[in-house]
């Protein structure tokens, strides 16, 4: 027996499971909803509720975060930099862009394909997103307030975005900030899921007809370009790409 | 396909979850040195097989590399207990129902009092106590904040056994931290 198959046999080991995963925010919404009301009637699923939320809470904030050790980084560096010395035979290299080739008609976007006008931009959007993560913040204007962020664009960028507050869907603020993509300032506002970044570039017009559309994923990095409210976002995160659809959509939805 | 590219392609996969990756070793295994040797074995690992990676989470897919890597080298230098999940000995299911019935009822502090008093060795002690199936769980959700997607894509399991996992974890770690203190 699977411990899946055992999980289903009880009853009460199923309401466990599903308040760990509403707590984690990864229930639909009617099933959030029906959790919501068992919490509701139910005093000890509460209060197991408290005890969970704050075990999560003293683990992501009270146990420290370790950076990689120099000396593994600079052995990882050296092994792959030894390795691309290393020469390989042509016709592995052949073999390898054939693979590249047939993935790439499956899959939407191949750094190793000619790069096109699309991917030119994708790329720029993505290393806009890295450059921000590597930053001390990924923000310039710190807020989960979006009366505070959205005034804070102005007269820095053309448009100012939309900034919605989705905190309780499981998708908080966390500011904004301006990056400068083909010459032109564009609008972030940075929202996060659990440790996730996620970005969301409105789109000045000039940019509009070069980003396409479609869910696609660049360098392990998931990018979605959406409208909402008659304008053009792109967003990117390194969240499920999925996730990141259902994010768009509370976005699209909002009022 | 270009060799630089091959570099530039690690660079932008592997590279950012480098720290996630070291971090998991650490956890899996109990020992930096350890975790160092896992580490730079797995990134050899995925710097050879970055055609493979296409589409989805990199991170997942890293990490799953990482922990793939992890298992081998244990089992490989017998030091290093990875216990398997049976070991443990109490049924799954028995075992979070038993917890299950002492929660929530009377104690002289609250227990979810108690849990956010917690110190950091105490967190680390009781993590380090778990069998590493239900540890490499709680470490990717709580810790390093992945999906249960993800998580089941890392840990080659369904999701259901990510929530059975998870939630049998934390019950043991709260648990942990809220026994012998009244």
């Amino acid at each position: 027996m699977t411990e899946d198959d055992k999980a289903q046999r009880s009853g009460g080991g199923d309401r466990r499971l599903l308040l760990h995963a509403y707590l984690d925010d990864e229930l639909s919404l009617p099933e959030t909803i029906a959790a919501r009301a068992r919490l509701g009637n139910d005093p000890a699923l509460a209060a197991e509720a408290r005890s969970v939320l704050n075990l999560k809470r003293a683990l992501r904030e009270k146990l420290p975060r370790e950076p990689v050790p120099a000396r593994l980084q600079a052995r990882i560096e050296q092994s792959i930099g030894l390795r691309r010395r290393a020469s390989r035979p042509i016709w592995m290299a052949i073999a390898a862009s054939l693979v590249v080739a047939v993935l790439g008609s499956a899959v939407a976007t191949s750094t190793f394909m000619r790069l096109g006008d699309r991917e030119r931009l994708d790329n720029a959007f993505i290393d806009n997103h890295l450059r921000a993560l590597k930053a001390t913040s990924p923000v310039d204007v710190v807020s989960t307030d979006q009366h505070t962020v959205k005034p804070w664009f102005n007269g820095k960028a053309i448009l100012s975005p939309e900034v919605v507050d989705t905190s309780a869907q499981g998708f908080p603020l966390v500011g904004g900030r301006i990056d400068v993509i083909r010459d032109t300032p564009v609008p972030v506002v940075v929202y996060s899921r659990r440790l996730h970044v996620i970005d969301v570039w409105a789109l000045p017009p000039t940019l509009e007809a070069g980003i396409g559309s479609g869910a696609r994923t660049v360098l392990g990095y998931n990018v979605l370009p959406f409208s909402a409210h008659g304008a053009r976002y792109v967003a990117a995160s390194d969240l499920a790409a999925d996730e990141l659809a259902g994010f768009a959509k509370l976005l699209q939805d909002a009022p | 396909m270009e060799r630089t590219g091959d570099s530039n392609k690690f660079a932008m996969i592997v590279v950012p979850h480098l720290a996630a990756a070291y971090s998991l070793a650490r956890w899996l295994l109990g020992n930096g040195s350890d975790a160092e040797d896992v580490v730079q074995e797995a990134a050899l690992r995925a710097f050879r097989s970055l055609d493979s990676f296409s589409d989805g989470s990199a991170r997942a897919w890293v990490l799953a590399i990482v922990r793939n890597t992890a298992y081998t080298w244990s089992s490989k230098n017998k030091r290093v207990a990875l216990v398997a999940i049976d070991d443990l000995g109490l049924d799954e299911k028995t075992e979070v129902e038993l917890n299950g019935g002492a929660n929530g009822t009377s104690t002289p502090t609250p227990e979810h009092e108690l849990i956010a008093r917690a110190e950091a060795d105490q967190l680390e002690r009781a993590i380090a106590a778990l069998p590493p199936q239900i540890r490499e769980v709680v470490v990717l959700r709580d810790l390093q904040g992945l999906s249960y997607r993800e998580i089941a894509t890392v840990a080659c399991v369904p999701i259901g056994t990510v929530m059975s996992r998870l939630a049998r974890g934390r019950q043991h770690l709260i648990e942990a931290l809220t026994a012998g203190q009244e």
